[in-house]
């Protein structure tokens, strides 16, 4: 594997920071905003998504101060070898553990949907098998296939809007006014969590090819990311209606079962041909973003060591994915998850601003180490 | 013994490569012609195609001389009347009498010999070379160098309709074994000066001529190094066939997926030039080698660009449809039927259960039964004679169905499956894909059997991904999906009107970006 396999363009990084965010975490969100802020479930979406932007600001605002803004360069440099080494460790590790909980996440779903006989682990085990096959081949690729991936959501919208269409009742979105502020933002919450994923950019800003439009592609991918999220949240909640979605555990699936078609006759058909693609998809950023971050750590040869240090994540990704009892466990954790991407996504950036600001000045402009 | 044995273990050194034709030391030829033909001899007596003829030029006895060459290899009419006859007959004697011997040769090369191609030799191993590649030689008494005439043409056949790539309204030239013809055909459809043919030749013992063509001001200079280069790198004792160089300069020889598109159409190969590509032509293949290609050039076919638009592309996105079922439908029916019954509108299923309610074996074992009979039907049909291929393929097909079908071992509706997969299949026009998706099918058969639509859409992913992977010479081989390229969009799913392609492809790389000016 060659060092230069990792570059990506700036177009690329808008679908990675699109991929990484919707998931699994889409199918359930509808239910856990309507829960805190009712038909207000929308300004919730809008709402938790101003920790990501936040998030994305810190960071390129981060590595805009340096000449070589790598994750590794630059958390030695402000933290010296020990300290720095660390924190990125830290941040291997919740990368890994998270997308480990995301593909067990992804299985309960696959397993209660489509495969109620098939044992969790062969599910699993699968998964992880394509998963550890793509980040294998190196960034350009998980860029290039994130690209393609992308238009598959766009399939998923249009499918997502046929039970709009059909049952949707634009009277279970109103009142429009008489906002519950406490409760959008007890939902905001949760939705804050769905958008984890936008922390992988500590990683993959060193890789984008333009840095001058890392920003600009970001601020793209997390807004296209808001709009998703908006549209679904309103679609089921039009269809449903702020009573009975609180009783459905994944109102976007039960969503495609509500239209009565001719010929087609079950809309989710064309959705679960589509749902592997949708569920590796955070494994395989979260994942190369590991294994390139590890390489870099320890300064291993990339040719040497990244498809067995690949391989070897598989494995760990595969124990860790097996450790809850079951879908409850497997939730609770993601929902730890959520408090995780927070202290990532916000206190990385934070700290390392904190760390430079203390070592005032003497920082930027300086020759890089490794570059 | 023991010792013996692992001395002979041991002393086993990693063998190298023959280098064939072991000369003799001295390269150098003799000025005397006996001495000449002494030393070519040990070659000669053991070829009964090469003939030696001796004879006087103009019937005088002090200058001797004698041709070589290889019989079958040379057009003899050109050998007797432009070769034997003028040295004969009509060279001219003061000019053959005077003079020194030493310019003999040249005046013989000036005056009585009215051959194109002749170059000059004082080498040995050039000469014995030249002879076995079927050039002609001229051996002089007295003289130290021959000439060596290029008058190869024999039996080769004259173009016809190419066999595979067929189309209703594209010329019905194809090319044929014989590189100099080939390269002709091409020439006859791009007059351009800058059309550059570099030859060479491939194989220590075969010595297959090669040609590499590209236009000049449009092919980027770099690709072209990159090319040439690996074409250099290979050192093997001989090609068959131009598949054997496909397999050595692609980048990924082990991916399922075929890198390197080739033509037997003159007329497609002209197209893919003027894109920036790159062709490489082998003597005694009758398909062209184009590099780069990707993977859209293999569902393109030349009747989507000179049919009009929208029947063009109509039937350019049935073949895509088709590519996705040929891979798709088996693994779907199994899906379908075994795992999310569900899913299939009720009378539908009703009817296909009640079909199969006597069949003894799980639908996914029924697919692969089937699957196997089918693929062993197509590779037989390969390798028959046409006529009995298409007897045994009706017996196989039509009446080992329908028997299937009475005795209850099969149901009618995976033979329809598998007769709409096999269809599919042949609509591809590339034949290297149709192998491809062959064995795609396959794996997709078993990893739906397995984990039903999520294998499938596991499947369709890894395939997806490996896809993304690919490069040829550089250029994503997925593009312009992935890496997504909206320019080139206009000529991937579908094709935008000739008129709003003003320029070439921006995957492949290329020098001079404008194809044509803005038309109104």
């Amino acid at each position: 594997m060659d060092h230069s396999r990792f570059h990506i363009t700036s177009k690329q990084l808008i679908f990675i920071i699109i991929g990484t965010q919707i998931s699994a975490g889409v199918l359930s969100l509808p239910r856990l905003v309507a829960g805190e802020a009712a038909q207000h479930a929308w300004i919730s979406v809008l709402v938790g998504a101003v920790p990501s932007f936040l998030a994305i600001a810190l960071i390129c605002y981060l590595y805009s101060r340096f000449n070589d803004p790598d994750f590794v360069n630059v958390s030695k440099r402000l933290f010296g070898r020990y300290l720095g080494s660390t924190l990125m460790l830290v941040f291997i590790t919740y990368a890994v553990y998270f997308e480990s909980i995301a593909v067990r996440v992804f299985a309960e779903i696959t397993s209660v949907y489509m495969l109620p006989t098939t044992p969790k682990w062969a599910i699993v085990l699968i998964l992880i098998i394509a998963a550890v096959y793509a980040i294998s081949l190196g960034g350009q690729v998980i860029g290039r296939i994130n690209e393609i991936l992308f238009y598959l959501i766009l399939f998923d919208l249009v499918i997502i809007s046929i039970p709009v269409l059909t049952d949707g009742e634009i009277l279970n979105l109103y009142p429009l006014t008489e906002i519950d502020y406490l409760g959008v933002l007890k939902g905001a919450i949760p939705t804050s969590f769905a958008y984890s994923g936008v922390e992988v950019l500590i990683v993959f800003y060193a890789l984008t090819g333009r840095r001058d439009e890392v920003f600009k592609a970001a601020i793209i991918g997390q807004t296209i990311v808001v709009v998703v999220y908006l549209l679904a949240v309103l679609a089921a909640l039009s269809v449903f209606g702020i009573d009975s979605i609180a009783t459905i555990f994944w109102p976007i699936l039960t969503l495609l079962k509500v239209p009565d078609l001719t010929v087609i006759e079950r809309l989710e058909f064309f959705f679960l041909v589509l749902l592997g693609g949708l569920g590796v998809r955070p494994t395989l950023n979260l994942g190369l973003a590991a294994s390139y971050s590890f390489l870099r750590v320890f300064d291993l040869d990339f040719k040497k060591y990244y498809v067995p240090v690949v391989i070897i994540l598989g494995v760990i990704m595969f124990i860790i994915a097996m450790q809850p009892e079951n879908i409850l466990e497997a939730y609770s954790r993601a929902y730890y998850g959520g408090y995780a991407f927070w202290a990532i996504a916000l206190g990385y950036p934070l700290l390392y601003h904190l760390a430079s600001l203390i070592r005032e000045g003497g920082i930027k402009n300086e020759p890089s180490e490794s570059a | 013994m023991l010792p013996s044995f692992i001395k002979r273990i041991l002393g086993r050194k990693k063998q190298t490569a023959a280098k064939p034709g072991s000369f003799p030391d001295d390269d150098k030829l003799s000025p005397h012609l006996n001495e000449k033909m002494i030393k070519l001899q040990p070659y000669v007596d053991r070829n009964r195609d090469i003939k030696a003829r001796p004879f006087f030029a103009k019937g005088d006895p002090r200058r001797k001389l004698t041709l070589l060459y290889m019989e079958g290899r040379v057009n003899q009419d050109i050998l007797y009347e432009q070769l034997l006859k003028s040295l004969m007959l009509y060279s001219d004697e003061d000019l053959i009498q005077g003079g020194s011997a030493e310019h003999l040769i040249d005046r013989l090369y000036q005056t009585s010999i009215s051959i194109g191609q002749v170059r000059k030799s004082d080498s040995f191993s050039d000469t014995l070379q030249s002879l076995f590649e079927g050039y002609v030689i001229l051996l002089i008494d007295r003289v130290k160098d021959v000439l060596i005439f290029d008058i190869r043409g024999g039996e080769h056949r004259s173009p016809e309709e190419p066999p595979i790539e067929r189309t209703l309204r594209g010329s019905r030239e194809g090319f044929v074994e014989d590189i100099i013809v080939n390269i002709a055909l091409i020439r006859k459809r791009l007059s351009d000066p800058n059309l550059v043919i570099e030859k060479s030749t491939i194989g220590r013992r075969t010595k297959t001529d090669i040609a590499i063509l590209y236009i000049d001001d449009i092919a980027d200079p770099e690709l072209l190094a990159n090319i040439k280069d690996k074409i250099e790198q290979i050192d093997v004792d001989g090609i068959a066939a131009i598949g054997y160089i496909e397999q050595f300069i692609e980048d990924n020889p082990r991916s399922i997926f075929p890198q390197l598109r080739s033509t037997e159409r003159p007329d497609k190969l002209v197209t893919e030039l003027l894109e920036g590509k790159v062709a490489i032509v082998a003597n005694g293949t009758p398909w062209v080698l184009i590099a780069p290609s990707q993977f859209i050039n293999f569902m393109q076919a030349s009747e989507d660009y000179y049919e009009r638009i929208i029947v063009a592309n109509f039937s350019r996105l049935f073949r895509f449809f088709a590519f996705f079922l040929a891979i798709s439908l088996p693994g779907l029916y199994i899906s379908l039927l075994s795992f999310h019954q569900e899913l299939v509108p009720f009378q539908l299923f009703i009817t296909l259960a009640q079909a199969r309610q006597n069949v003894p074996f799980p639908v996914a074992l029924e697919v692969i039964i089937q699957e196997v009979i089918i693929q062993l039907v197509v590779e037989m049909g390969l390798r028959l004679p046409t006529t009995i291929g298409q007897t045994v393929g009706v017996v196989a097909g039509i009446v080992l169905g329908q028997a299937a079908i009475s005795a209850n071992l099969a149901s009618p509706g995976i033979i329809i499956v598998i007769v709409i997969t096999t269809i599919c299949t042949f609509s591809m026009p590339n034949y290297s894909m149709v192998l491809a998706v062959r064995v795609l099918r396959l794996f997709m058969i078993l990893l739906t059997s397995a984990f039903g639509l999520f294998g499938f859409s596991i499947g369709w992913f890894l395939i997806l991904v490996h896809l993304a992977s690919l490069d040829s010479f550089g250029v994503p081989y997925f593009a312009p999906f992935a890496p997504t390229r909206y320019a080139e969009i206009k000529d991937s799913l579908i094709r935008a009107p000739l008129k709003t392609m003003n320029k070439r492809p921006a995957s492949i790389p290329h020098q001079d970006n404008i194809r044509q000016e803005r038309i109104k």
